[in-house]
C-alpha cells in the first residue's frame, strides 16, 4: 500500500516538475515520502537536463528541412482510394469477361451440335436474344440451326438438333419442314395433328445415313410474323438444297397454296436419289440461280480426313465435287458457298481428297438433272449476249457477265473462276 | 533548467487541420515546432547524429504522406510524431541488433555560457546520467525521456508506448530507481578510482 502511495506521489511530483514546480515544492506535499522521493526525483531531473547541443539540433533541422520541403514540393502520388480500386477491379473483371465471351462466341461460331464449343455458341445466342429481343435475330439464329443441320447431314454426323419452321410437305413419313427433308413417324408427338403451313418447333436427330428423323414436334401458336421459309421444290430422302426464291421477304407467300412447282404431291413422286438443285420460278423469265439458304454467318469446318484445296484457274465446283464421292450441294454446304458460280481462284476450300480429274474435262460434266431452270443457261459455250443473265444481274454473276463464254458455263452451277 | 515549450493542444489541432488541407505554411510550422523535441528524443536513444537525422527526417516525411492519405491523425499530433519516432527507432534496432554504445563520447551535454564550478559539476553529472540511461532497457529509457525529458503527461506517454497508464506509472518508478542504482555504482567506481 505504502509502495503504491509512493508510486503515486512520485508520479504526481513528475507531473509538477514538468509544469515548472521546484523539487522542494513537491516534497513539501509528501513529507512522509520526502526522503525516498528526493533521490528519485533528482535522478529524473538529470534526464530532464539531458539535451542535445542546440547547434547540433539546428544543423540537423536545417538539413532535414531541405528534404522535407522537397517532399512538400513533390506532387502527391496518385492516391487510389479503396472505392476507386474497387471500381477498377470491377471494370477489369467486366472487360475480361466481355473479351472472353466475345472471343469464345467468335471461336464457337463454326461449331456444330455435339462439338465442345457448341454450348458457348447457343449461350451467346441466348444472351444476344435476351439483350436485343427481336424477331430478326431469332429468325437469323433459326437459319443458323438449319445451316448446322445441313452441315451435320453433309458430314453424316449423328446429333440431336432443334429448329423451327413451317411444314411445307407431308407425304406419309416424308415431310419437309423449313426446307429440310425429315422423316416423321406417326408415333412422333403431334405428328398427326400438324398440317402443311403450320409453324412448328422440331426436335430431330441427324444420322450417319444423312437423314433427319423427327423426335418431337410442337406447334407454335400463330404469330404475327412467322419466319419466312424458303420454298421447297423437291422431296428427297437425302440432302436437299432448295432454292431460295428471290422474292422479297415481306411479299413471301406464307400460305401453302399448292403451285405448279411447289406441290408436295408432285415433288414427292419425283424422288431423286441425289441432290437436286432447281429454281422455283419458270426459267423463261428467270436466271437459274443456285443459292443455298443464305446463312447469316457460316463458318466452313474441315471435316475429318478432308484436305484443303486452293481453287485453280478453270476449276468448277461441280467438277471438284463430281470427281469426288460427294455431291455439289454437300460441297457447297460444308464450304459455306452460297453461289456455286461465285468461286474465286486462289480461295481455299475443303475437299474429301485432292482432285485428280482435270478441270477442263470436268467442267463440262453436268451431273445436275435440273428440272426446269437450267435450260436457258445450259447452252454451254455461252452466247452471253443472248442470255438474260447479262442484262439482268451481272453483279451476282461473278462479274463475268459480259466477258465471253464464261457466263454461259456457269449456269450449271459450276462457275469458272 | 531548459524546458521545451510545446504549443497548446488547440493550436496544434488547428495546425493539423490546415496541414491536412495542404497548407504548406502550416506544415512548415509543424516542422519547425516539433523537429527539435523529436530530434532530441531520437538522439537520446541513438548515438549516431546522421542516423538520428535520418530517423527524424523519416518521421516528418511520413507525416506528409499520412496527411495526404486517409489515415491522417485528427488530433494529438505530438503524440503521433513521438509514436512514429519510437517505431522508427525500434525498427532500426530490430534491423541492427548488434547496437553498441561505443559512440557515447560524441554526446555533449548542454553547456552553459559561463560555467561556474557548480554548473560544471552539474554537466558532469548529466553526462554520467546519460551514460547510465543508455544502460537501461528501451522501455525504461523511453519512459524517462518522455516523462522527464519531454514533460509529457502520463496518458500521452501511455498512448505513445501503447501501455496502460498504471503500467507507465510503475515503469517510470522502476526506471528511475534503476537509473539511480547505475548512477550510484558509477559514483562508487568514480570515488574508488
Amino acid at each position: 500500500m505504502a509502495e503504491l502511495d509512493l508510486t503515486n506521489a512520485f508520479n504526481d511530483c513528475v507531473d509538477h516538475l514538468s509544469q515548472g514546480q521546484s523539487l522542494d515544492d513537491c516534497l513539501r506535499r509528501y513529507p512522509q515520502y520526502a526522503s525516498s522521493l528526493r533521490p528519485m526525483l533528482e535522478a529524473g531531473l538529470l534526464v530532464q537536463q539531458m539535451h542535445i547541443h542546440p547547434s547540433e539540433v539546428l544543423l540537423a533541422q536545417t538539413r532535414v528541412r531541405r528534404r522535407f520541403e522537397d517532399v512538400l514540393r513533390a506532387p502527391p502520388p496518385k492516391h487510389t482510394s479503396a472505392a476507386r480500386r474497387f471500381i477498377y477491379a470491377i471494370a477489369a473483371i467486366l472487360i475480361i469477361g466481355f473479351i472472353s465471351v466475345v472471343s469464345l462466341s467468335t471461336v464457337s461460331q463454326g461449331s456444330l451440335p455435339g462439338d465442345p464449343l457448341y454450348g458457348a455458341k447457343t449461350f451467346s445466342e441466348g444472351l444476344q436474344q435476351s439483350l436485343f429481343d427481336n424477331d430478326t435475330l431469332e429468325a437469323s439464329f433459326n437459319q443458323r440451326r438449319i445451316q448446322e443441320i445441313q452441315q451435320l447431314l453433309a458430314l453424316g454426323r449423328s446429333e440431336q438438333v432443334t429448329f423451327k419452321g413451317i411444314i411445307t410437305a407431308q407425304n406419309e413419313t416424308n415431310w419437309v419442314i423449313a426446307s429440310l427433308p425429315i422423316t416423321v413417324q406417326p408415333d412422333v408427338p403431334n405428328a398427326t395433328v400438324v398440317h402443311i403451313g403450320e409453324e412448328v418447333n422440331v426436335t430431330a436427330r441427324t444420322s450417319e445415313l444423312k437423314t433427319l428423323t423427327a423426335l418431337n414436334i410442337q406447334i407454335i401458336e400463330a404469330n404475327e410474323s412467322p419466319i419466312p421459309t424458303p420454298t421447297i421444290n423437291t422431296v428427297v430422302p437425302t440432302v436437299t438444297v432448295p432454292t431460295q426464291t428471290p422474292t422479297p421477304r415481306n411479299t413471301a407467300t406464307l400460305s401453302p397454296t399448292p403451285s405448279a412447282t411447289n406441290t408436295p404431291q408432285t415433288s414427292a413422286t419425283k424422288v431423286i436419289p441425289n441432290v437436286v438443285i432447281s429454281t422455283a420460278t419458270p426459267a423463261a423469265s428467270r436466271v437459274p440461280q443456285i443459292n443455298i439458304l443464305t446463312p447469316t454467318e457460316c463458318a466452313a469446318v474441315r471435316p475429318d480426313g478432308w484436305v484443303s484445296y486452293q481453287i485453280q484457274s478453270g476449276d468448277t465446283l461441280s467438277a471438284l465435287a463430281g470427281g469426288e464421292s460427294i455431291t455439289l450441294a454437300e460441297l457447297m454446304i460444308i464450304n459455306c458457298i452460297t453461289d456455286a458460280r461465285h468461286i474465286v481462284m486462289g480461295e481455299t476450300i475443303y475437299l474429301p481428297r485432292m482432285p485428280v480429274i482435270s478441270p477442263t474435262t470436268s467442267a463440262n460434266t453436268n451431273n445436275n438433272q435440273d428440272s426446269s431452270g437450267s435450260n436457258s443457261g445450259s447452252s454451254g459455250s455461252g452466247s452471253s449476249s443472248s442470255s438474260p443473265t447479262d442484262d439482268h444481274g451481272s453483279e451476282d454473276n461473278s462479274g463475268h457477265g459480259g466477258s465471253g463464254s464464261s457466263g454461259g458455263g456457269s449456269d450449271d452451277g459450276s462457275g469458272h473462276t | 533548467m531548459i524546458l521545451i515549450v510545446l504549443p497548446d493542444i488547440t493550436v496544434e489541432d488547428r495546425l493539423l487541420a490546415q496541414a491536412k488541407h495542404g497548407d504548406r505554411e502550416a506544415l512548415m510550422r509543424i516542422y519547425d515546432t516539433y523537429f527539435p523535441p523529436i530530434y532530441n528524443f531520437i538522439r537520446l536513444r541513438v548515438d549516431d547524429t546522421f542516423l538520428a537525422e535520418d530517423l527524424a527526417s523519416d518521421v516528418f516525411i511520413k507525416l506528409v504522406e499520412t496527411l495526404r492519405g486517409r489515415n491522417a491523425p485528427n488530433h494529438s499530433l505530438r503524440g503521433w510524431l513521438f509514436k512514429v519516432a519510437r517505431n522508427r527507432i525500434h525498427d532500426h534496432y530490430r534491423q541492427n541488433r548488434n547496437f553498441t554504445s561505443e559512440a557515447l563520447e560524441e554526446w555533449t551535454p548542454s553547456p552553459s555560457d559561463d560555467e561556474p564550478e557548480e554548473q560544471f559539476l552539474r554537466t558532469i553529472l548529466v553526462e554520467q546520467a546519460r551514460t547510465a540511461l543508455l544502460k537501461l532497457s528501451a522501455d525504461q529509457q523511453e519512459v524517462l525521456i518522455l516523462r522527464f525529458g519531454q514533460g509529457l503527461g502520463l496518458q500521452e506517454t501511455a498512448d505513445i508506448m501503447d501501455r496502460q497508464v498504471s503500467a507507465i506509472k510503475s515503469l517510470q518508478f522502476r526506471a528511475v530507481n534503476a537509473l539511480r542504482q547505475i548512477l550510484g555504482e558509477t559514483r562508487q567506481e568514480f570515488g574508488n578510482g
